[in-house]
């Protein structure tokens, strides 16, 4: 493959990863440079892609592996930081309600095991196959299931239990 | 709160719409008699929606220069090239050094790489498909040079010329118009006795203010392209001639302009 083709099909993964790294390292900087790492990977591992079809399995393996090794390298995830950043919203506002419903999900997929955020991001918003998700992550495709099922119930309970919490803090 | 559902899969593939009509009609019969089973479905069909809906704006941001940069294999910013370009090299050395000093540079930075990106994309796609055409590549040959020049002032400016590069050896054959998503890009195609072609792809309707610089961007099907911006206005050279002769032809041009 020409550098100039590998290249574009690069360029136009970049959205999704960014959503991916955003949702799994949620603090913006923090997740650009992952998808950087990400893609600077990709070339010096360019002769491994096997076909065009691939890529973008084949990039969210880079990803997924670079954002677990750096776990392991830290033993301490820095602190996260809320991915809205900007400025204030009136209290009470439809605004504001959706910033802390936004709140609540992102402390609730941070309570999860990684590997359940993991299963829950590829196949609810990267809208990857079962099969695919589970190549990613490298497990059989029963243990994606298990995980993606638990992941799920967990942040289900985690969200109702939390349910009015939004309510109280607009006051 | 951890434990699973009986068959948990196949209410799984019900969430995810991916199953086959025979199962999900089966797991609709369970649905309508198992209570835990469809607020569960319920509760992880919301989730879904509700995931997409917090992190798919991610990707409508900008995209940061670092990443087009690494997307397009260039580990670190190339060195502006010293040949003939000093002016430019200072104020874009003196663009470096203001913008470090300012948080707001990076937001122009990042906006300016997509942009460059897709204008070089742009030139590169032309090239292919109507400089390479053996007939028809132009739609206002030269010989119509009075209508190509009133089109190219309407789009580029009234001081839009076609450059010449009879020096080089290479004769215009023409130019064409082509959509952008913000106005009118010219291209005008150049060939050379032995046939060989080379294209120069125009825009003056960029949203890039103070980038100045000249280089080489990713070849596309052994098309070389060489490209500067200027202000709102780009310059894209496309052309399988090697990156030494395609220099000479982007100096030849840029003398013209400037002069």
């Amino acid at each position: 493959m020409p550098d100039s083709q590998f290249a574009t099909l690069l360029v136009d993964q970049i959205p999704a990863l960014r959503r991916y790294a955003r949702a799994l390292v949620r603090e913006r900087q923090g997740a650009d440079d992952l998808v950087q790492d990400c893609l600077e990977r990709a070339w010096s591992r360019a002769h491994l892609l096997r076909s065009p079809e691939t890529i973008r399995i084949w990039l969210y393996t880079i990803l997924h592996n670079l954002f677990i090794s750096g776990i392991r390298s830290q033993r301490r995830a820095p602190p996260l930081l809320p991915l809205q950043e900007s400025g204030h919203v009136d209290p009470g506002s439809p605004a504001h309600h959706h910033a802390l419903l936004g709140e609540e999900l992102e402390r609730g997929l941070d309570a999860l095991a990684t590997e359940q955020r993991a299963a829950l991001l590829l196949v609810g918003v990267e809208d990857l196959s079962y099969r695919e998700a589970a190549e990613v992550l490298g497990i059989p495709e029963g243990t994606l299931m298990s995980r993606l099922h638990r992941g799920r119930r967990r942040l289900r309970a985690l969200l109702d239990g939390a349910t009015g919490t939004p309510l109280k803090r607009v006051k | 709160m951890n434990g699973e559902l009986p068959d948990f899969e196949a209410l799984e593939r019900f969430v995810d719409a991916r199953q086959d009509s025979r199962e999900r009609a089966e797991v609709v019969r369970r649905l309508a008699s198992d209570p835990t089973a469809r607020a569960y479905v319920a509760a992880a069909r919301a989730l879904n929606a509700r995931l997409r809906e917090h992190f798919d704006p991610v990707r409508e941001e900008a995209i940061p220069a670092s990443l087009t940069e690494a997307a397009l294999g260039h580990r670190t910013r190339r060195p502006v090239p010293s040949w003939r370009w000093t002016t430019m090299a200072a104020s874009l050395l003196l663009a470096t050094a203001l913008g470090v000093a300012g948080g707001w540079w990076w937001h122009g930075v990042a906006k300016a790489a997509s942009e460059r990106g897709a204008f070089i994309r742009a030139a590169l796609q032309a090239h292919q498909i109507y400089a390479r055409a053996p007939e028809h590549a132009v739609e206002f040959p030269a010989d119509h040079a009075a209508e190509l020049k009133r089109w190219m002032a309407r789009n580029l400016g009234s001081s839009a010329t076609t450059p010449r590069l009879g020096a080089l050896g290479f004769r215009l054959l023409g130019g064409r118009f082509l959509p952008t998503p913000d106005g009118t890009a010219t291209q005008l195609i150049y060939e050379d006795r032995s046939g060989k072609r080379l294209a120069l792809y125009l825009r003056a309707d960029l949203a890039n203010r103070d980038e100045l610089q000249f280089q080489f961007g990713a070849p596309s099907r052994r098309i070389d392209v060489l490209y500067w911006l200027d202000g709102p206005r780009g310059y894209a050279l496309t052309g399988a001639l090697g990156r030494p002769r395609l220099r000479r032809v982007a100096e030849l041009i840029y003398a013209q302009l400037e002069s």
